[in-house]
This record gives C-alpha cells, sequence and structure tokens, in this order.
C-alpha cells in the first residue's frame, strides 16, 4: 500500500514505480569511467527525486562494499592530526558505539589515542588551581575497532546492536528490487549517494512533503523519510547523505551520484561534482528562467557527451514524464 | 491534488485545443495604420516615447479583453492633425486618421473577438457550469474581464482567473482554460508553457486576431526538446471572419507578411545606454527596473519560519513582496567621517592660492605638465576641496605626480611625493571598507529588526496592499522600508542606469522591453 498526502493506494502508481526503478538501474549498463548526467521532467513538483534515490539506496544495500569502513580509520588520522595541530578549528570529539564521547589525545599512524571527553585537565586543590594529579582514562582506535567509533556529527559506520539495524522488509516492496539485500550493510552507514534539495531539519516544508509519502508491507508502515534514512536516530545508520543545495559547497567530492531535486539544485550541482554522476529532477511548473539555466549549460557541455537514447526506452514511463540521459564521450 | 492524481489525470484524459481565429478588417487596418507609424518614428529615431507607446498597443491589443480607444492618439500626441501634418508629414498625418476612423468604428461596433469570447463561454458554462472554467490573462485585465462578462449576466470572480504560475501550481482540476492571445512563453503576454506541458484541465480556448502566431517551440519541454506535449492534445481551428464598412479609401486588406511580435523585434527602439535588467511590477500599476543579479530584500509569506530572505532580482516571485528601504546605520560621529589628511592640506593650500592669485598661471601649468584633462577648473575646483569622506585629488599617480611635480613645486616641505599620493589612495580605500561596513550592518541590522516586526508585517501582508514598517531609531538604523506585492517578474529589458531602482508607473518602463 502506497499512502501520499494523506491518500491511500492500494497498488504502487506507475510513476512511484518508474521513479523508484530510475534509481535502483542507474549503474546498469554503463561504462564506469565515463560521466553520466540525468534528467527527469515532472508535470509538477513532486517527491520523485527522493524516490529515485530511494532506489539507488536499495541497489546499494544490495552492493558489497557500498559502506563507509574503507579508508575510516585513516580518515580518523587526519582529523586528528588537524585537531591536534589547531584545535578551534576541528571537532576533535569521537563518539563510540555505546555512546561514550572522547577527545583525540595523540598517537602515531597505527594506533590513535583518545581520552574520556569530560576529563578535566586541571582541578582546583585549596583555592589553587593545579594540573590533575590523575592521568585521563586513554582508549586507543586502531584500523580493527575503527568502525566502532564516529565522528561527533557523523553518522555511525557499523552499529553492532542488531536492534538498531535497518529493516529489511521496508525496502523489499517492489518485486525483484532489494531481494538480495546484504545483512551487514543494514548495520553500516554509506555516503556514496547525496541527495540535494531544499530544507534540512525534519520540521521544514520540503522534508514534511518526504515523510508524508508512505508504505505499508504487510503490517509494517514506514515513510519515504525513514527508508531514506535522512534523520537517524543518534548512533544510528544513515544510507545516503543529504544536502540543502545552498550547502553543497562544504561537500567533499566523494558521492558516486549526485540527485538534485530542483532545477537551481541541478545547475548548482552539476559544476560542483565534477567526479560523480549527476541525476537532476525537475518539475515543468518551475519558473522558465531556471529551466532555462539547465538548457544553456547543457548547451555549453554538449559537446562532451553523448545522448544514451536506448536507456531512456529501459523502463516504461507515464507519457507526462520525460527523462534524459548523457553520458561523457 | 497530489502528484498521484495529476499524473493519472494526465494519462487518462483526452486533451483538446480550440482556437477562434479572428479575421476583422477594423482591427487589422488599425494593426497596419500603429505599424506604419512606429515605422516612421523608429526611422526618424527622434521619439522613442512615443515609438514605445504605440509598440505598447501593438503588444495590448494580442491579448486583451479591451479595445483601442481614441486615447491612445492623444497620449502619443498623434490627435492634432496640423501637428502631425508639421511634425511627421502628410502621409502620417493621413495614417493617423485613418487610424482615428478605425478606432471609432470599432468602438462603435462590438468587438467580433469580444462577441465570440462570450459565445463560447456562455456555452462551455452550460456544459460544465461556471466553476469549471478559468480565464488566463494578466492580474492587470482581470477587471476588464469581469465588467465583460458582467454586462452580459455572467458574474466572474477572482476565482476564475488564473494570473500566474505560482496560481496555475495551486489550481486543482477544472475543464476549461480560456485565454486570449497567441501562446509565447517569453516577453508581453507570456504564458508558461506548463499550461501545456501539464495540463489541470481538459480543453484550451484560444481566441487570437488573424495574423497572430504562438510560439513555435510552446509544446516542447522546456528542456528535453524532444518531448512535444502538444501531440497530445488534438487540435480544433475555426475562423470567425467580421467585416465593418469603412471610408472607401481606408480599405487595404493586403494580409500582414509577419506577426506583430516579429515586427516589433526588427525594429527594436534605440536605447543610447544599455543595461540589462528586469522589470518588477507592483499592484497599483507601479514598478521598478532593477539589475537581475541585484540582492533585493524580499518578504516570502510561504517560506514557514524564515520570511525575510535576500533574493537575486530575477529570482523574486509574484507571491512576495519586495522590501525597498533607505535605511542608513547610525555608526555615530567618528574622525573618519571628515578626512583631511596631513599631507593633503599642505598641496592642497599651495593649490587654493595660485587658483585664488593665479588662475591663468596655474591652468597653462596644468595644460604643460601633460595633466590633460577636458575641464581643468573644474578638476582644480575639486582637488582643492577639503573634508567630506575621502581625500580630493587627481585620480591618477600621473597625474598628481604631474600637479605637485610641475604645477605646485616645493609645496611638501619634508614629505615626498609618493607619501603624499599614498595618503590620497588610503583615504579611497579607507572610505570603501567604511561604505561596505556600513552596507553590511545595514543589511545584518535590518533583518534582525524587521524580524522583531515580523508579525507587523505579517498582517499587512496578508492585506496584499503596499506598506511601510518605520525603523526604530533605538536598533542604530533610521529610516522607512517599503514593502510592494510582486505581481510579476518580467526579464528582456535595457535601461539607463537613472532609471534603475525608480519606482514609477510600469507601463513607462515599457519603452526598455527589449524582449518583445
Amino acid at each position: 500500500m502506497y499512502t501520499e498526502n494523506g491518500q491511500q493506494y492500494e497498488e504502487l502508481p506507475k510513476w512511484v514505480l518508474s521513479m523508484i526503478l530510475q534509481g535502483y538501474t542507474w549503474e546498469r549498463e554503463r561504462t564506469p569511467w565515463k560521466r553520466r548526467i540525468g534528467l527527469v521532467s515532472m508535470p509538477c513538483k513532486s517527491v520523485a527525486a527522493p524516490l529515485v534515490a530511494l532506489g539507488a539506496l536499495i541497489r546499494d544495500l544490495e552492493r558489497e562494499k557500498a559502506d563507509n569502513i574503507n579508508g575510516h580509520f585513516n580518515a580518523l588520522c587526519r582529523t586528528r592530526d588537524s585537531y591536534l595541530e589547531n584545535a578551534t578549528i576541528t571537532n576533535g570529539i569521537v563518539i563510540d558505539s555505546r555512546g561514550n564521547k572522547c577527545e583525540f589525545y595523540g598517537g602515531d599512524e597505527n594506533e590513535i589515542t583518545v581520552i574520556n571527553a569530560n576529563y578535566k585537565k586541571s582541578v582546583r586543590r585549596k583555592g589553587r588551581v593545579i594540573p590533575n594529579p590523575n592521568g585521563p582514562c586513554k582508549s586507543f582506535i586502531t584500523s580493527d575497532n575503527a568502525r566502532q567509533w564516529r565522528l561527533q556529527g557523523a553518522s555511525a559506520i557499523e552499529i553492532n546492536q542488531a536492534g538498531n539495524a535497518l529493516n529489511r522488509k521496508g525496502y523489499q516492496f517492489i518485486h525483484g528490487c532489494g531481494s538480495s539485500i546484504l545483512s551487514e550493510n543494514l548495520q553500516r552507514s554509506y555516503t556514496g549517494l547525496l541527495l540535494v534539495g531544499d530544507g534540512e531539519g525534519k520540521d521544514t516544508a520540503y522534508m514534511k512533503e518526504i515523510y508524508a509519502i508512505g508504505f505499508q508491507i504487510e503490517k509494517y508502515k514506514v515513510s519515504l523519510g525513514d527508508l531514506l534514512t535522512l534523520h537517524p536516530p543518534i548512533n544510528g545508520v544513515t544510507r545516503i547523505a543529504f544536502s540543502n543545495k545552498q550547502k553543497i559547497d562544504h561537500r567533499r567530492n566523494e558521492h558516486y551520484l549526485v540527485i538534485a531535486d530542483g532545477a537551481s539544485a541541478f545547475t548548482r550541482c552539476l559544476p560542483q561534482f565534477r567526479n560523480s554522476d549527476v541525476l537532476g529532477v525537475y518539475s515543468r511548473d518551475e519558473p522558465i528562467e531556471n529551466l532555462m539555466n539547465i538548457t544553456s549549460m547543457l548547451g555549453e557541455l554538449g559537446r562532451y557527451y553523448t545522448d544514451q537514447k536506448d536507456r531512456t526506452s529501459m523502463k516504461p514511463l507515464p507519457q507526462s514524464i520525460a527523462t534524459w540521459f548523457l553520458e561523457g564521450r | 491534488m497530489n502528484t498521484s492524481e495529476l499524473i493519472s489525470h494526465l494519462e487518462i484524459s483526452t486533451f483538446q485545443i480550440q482556437t477562434y481565429c479572428i479575421d476583422s478588417n477594423v482591427v487589422a487596418l488599425i494593426r497596419r495604420c500603429i505599424r506604419s507609424i512606429y515605422t516612421a518614428l523608429i526611422d526618424s529615431e527622434e521619439d522613442n516615447a512615443t515609438a514605445g507607446y504605440l509598440r505598447l498597443e501593438l503588444l495590448k491589443l494580442q491579448s486583451t479583453p479591451d479595445v483601442p480607444s481614441l486615447e491612445m492618439l492623444a497620449n502619443c500626441r498623434l490627435e492634432d492633425i496640423e501637428r502631425n501634418k508639421n511634425v511627421w508629414g502628410q502621409d502620417i498625418a493621413n495614417i493617423c486618421n485613418v487610424l482615428s476612423g478605425a478606432i471609432q468604428a470599432l468602438n462603435e461596433n462590438e468587438s467580433p473577438l469580444l462577441k465570440q469570447l462570450v459565445e463560447v463561454v456562455s456555452i462551455e458554462i452550460e456544459k460544465f457550469d461556471l466553476i469549471k472554467i478559468k480565464i488566463w490573462c494578466h492580474r492587470k485585465e482581470r477587471e476588464a474581464f469581469i465588467d465583460l462578462f458582467s454586462a452580459h449576466n455572467i458574474e466572474l470572480t477572482d476565482h476564475h482567473f488564473i494570473c500566474s504560475l505560482a496560481e496555475y501550481r495551486k489550481t486543482d482540476f477544472f475543464e476549461v482554460l480560456v485565454c486570449i492571445g497567441p501562446l509565447r512563453s517569453q516577453g508581453w503576454s507570456k504564458t508558461p508553457k506548463a499550461i501545456l506541458s501539464a495540463p489541470r484541465y481538459s480543453k484550451l480556448i484560444q481566441f487570437i486576431w488573424e495574423g497572430s502566431l504562438d510560439e513555435k517551440e510552446f509544446g516542447l519541454d522546456p528542456v528535453i526538446h524532444t518531448k512535444d506535449y502538444l501531440k497530445s492534445f488534438s487540435q480544433h481551428d475555426e475562423t470567425i471572419t467580421s467585416h465593418i464598412q469603412l471610408d472607401d479609401g481606408a480599405v487595404d486588406n493586403a494580409p500582414e507578411e509577419i506577426d506583430d511580435f516579429t515586427f516589433l523585434a526588427e525594429r527594436p527602439i534605440k536605447l543610447s545606454h544599455e543595461n540589462s535588467c528586469v522589470l518588477i511590477e507592483f499592484l497599483g500599476g507601479k514598478g521598478v527596473l532593477l539589475v537581475p543579479g541585484a540582492r533585493q530584500l524580499i518578504f516570502d509569506q510561504n517560506a514557514g519560519s524564515k520570511p525575510l530572505n535576500y533574493k537575486n532580482a530575477h529570482e523574486v516571485e509574484s507571491s512576495n513582496f519586495l522590501l525597498l528601504h533607505d535605511v542608513e546605520a547610525d555608526l555615530g560621529s567618528n574622525a573618519s567621517n571628515k578626512v583631511n589628511g596631513v599631507i593633503a592640506p599642505l598641496w592642497k593650500r599651495a593649490l587654493s592660492n595660485m587658483y585664488n592669485q593665479q588662475y591663468s598661471l596655474l591652468m597653462r601649468s596644468m595644460t604643460l605638465a601633460g595633466i590633460n584633462l577636458l575641464d581643468l577648473d573644474r578638476a582644480a575646483k575639486k582637488w582643492m576641496q577639503s573634508g567630506g569622506e575621502v581625500i580630493y585629488g587627481p585620480q591618477s599617480w600621473r597625474h598628481f605626480q604631474l600637479l605637485i611635480k610641475s604645477v605646485l613645486p616645493d609645496c611638501l616641505e619634508n614629505y615626498t611625493r609618493r607619501q603624499a599620493w599614498q595618503e590620497v589612495v588610503d583615504s579611497r580605500v579607507q572610505a570603501i571598507q567604511d561604505g561596505r561596513i556600513e552596507s553590511t550592518i545595514v543589511n545584518e541590522q535590518l533583518v534582525k529588526e524587521l524580524y522583531s516586526k515580523s508579525g507587523y508585517i505579517k498582517e499587512n501582508c496578508s492585506n496584499g496592499d503596499f506598506f511601510r514598517v518605520s525603523i526604530n531609531p533605538e536598533s542604530g538604523l533610521s529610516g522607512t522600508v517599503s514593502c510592494y506585492p510582486v505581481l510579476d517578474v518580467s526579464i528582456g529589458f535595457m535601461a539607463p542606469p537613472e532609471k534603475l531602482g525608480v519606482i514609477k508607473k510600469s507601463i513607462d518602463f515599457e519603452i526598455y522591453r527589449v524582449d518583445i
């Protein structure tokens, strides 16, 4: 069962299915080293972009090594070095899987030493402030246990408690899609996929629209926002990165696919994420000036890309939805 | 209406465009006369204002339910036969006469387009009920439609009109959309392409004058040009002929080869200054021209918890309120407000003495030294001035060096020319920085101050009319903020710099429209 703004549908609408499958099949039949650009033209403002993201997310759950474990220890080492050099500009707090907060303290390239974040370096004795005679309680992060640690503000790399893992059932409501999800991926975060849209907090109008979309699989009810793990619980798993279109300058170019919701998000993402595939979803009732920006931008890029006409016919689309795919020469 | 409902509607519905093409000899004659006079004015390059007004009349004729009146000739100062003869010659005077007769004839008889419009809409009302019919028009034309239909006992309300893309987006399904004029996505009487690419109705009824053409690519997807949504419409055209007997000399049935938009685009009004700008129209017929990238403070009622935002001028939307202000920051009086410098008084005093006592020698010395400015007297007077926010002096190091070295030797006592020049430059840099700081302070503080009055602003915005907000001097700012309800934003204007930011009747800005 599918719910859209309170209205229930017994069957998944054709366009919803098409959008999810667009994301799910994005990686299919492609030349890996060639960048791809996709456009989806919608008749009105919709949640098509988050639905495409859901399809891509389900595909990621089926892929081996679609997680943030690889390189995580090195990333922690770099953050530690940066923090110890200048504590004012870098976040130096790491959190373990039990929620304990620690602060970078030292170490070398094979080991990171952290101390309890609540440790006081000086104490008051007889009215005088003296160095704390009791040393800090140290913990050590190595490449083996690094996945238990995460930077404050970042999502958990891997969670131990199976209870906090994502529910497999939520991703298996389409026949042939999500059938081979790997159990370990349900406990691991991954930020290879980026959704760029408006808002950020759960209370923004943009997010409310996403959370207003619901799926029911037997008795299990879940919203699109929860499936996308846009706002995971503390120490929870997130399988997608989200950015407000105004803040994409702060993001690293580490995503294999960027899904841009709206014409202005697309025109911002295309030059920003040069190493990523970019899929833009726009509404035809957006102001014409915004849409003309896409046309002029693609006009400039045109000579470096070729049309992927065969791809457009891969999935049956409703007549009112049009797609266009380009692949780097 | 949610997305699934709309897409389902687009899948299962059949769509139709019914075009009524009105062939009227009087309207054709009016258009031909306006074209002739316009061409003469453009060729003479003497009266751009009248040419602009005539162009507007020709454009209005395409999409408005109003018919031209004799007032048009008065506004163009073309109503006086003798004056026309003297100023523009016999030919134009004759054309003006014919135009006057044609306008009178059209006003005495009912406009064939309006007659057809009322007839067709009446039939559709019988079929579907009035509530299922909507009219697409410019907001300014809404009253004209209401009056027109009211005369035929059809009472329209605001609910029956769609005047902007934002309104179209919010509209639920209906049966019939009525519009006057060709379908164009840009320029005058633009209509969003969404009405064809995402129809929320079943039947589009269009009324056009003979010779008006739709934009060729109107049915195409705005980005994916291989997709043509017009193909999902069945099209029916019907020509309605209406001929009124005119004076023999005035009748000329030769059809025009090009439509009015192409005609006007081929004969642009030549403007001496060219700054690309956008026209933001307000309720009440006023508007302002702004540079497209200019950051403008707006109040957006639909933006939730952050209604006050800065937007680029071309991104302002029709539901926004544009906030224009004359607010200044009271930074207190400090030394930076009056800059005299240490070295500047020395050379300024010497220059002043020479100006007052040896004026001819000063002018000759400046010329011989190589200070090749057009108005040396004005330059010398300016450089002598003291006080103000900068040290006034020559704009270039070369002129400054020549002034001190050749015209005013030994005036700097122990200081060097380089030190004196550095003082001038530093004062300019400081002034720029002060200006920026003040601007930043105003921008930040003003938004804070306006948020503290957001309740008052919201209440007034909901009324939809212009209003002002006074800024409390205790906030460190002084001035007022004028809040204008935005009606429409049109790109494609070129105007001289002095017209930018000036609020005037929007009709007066039509002369600067480049994108016809």
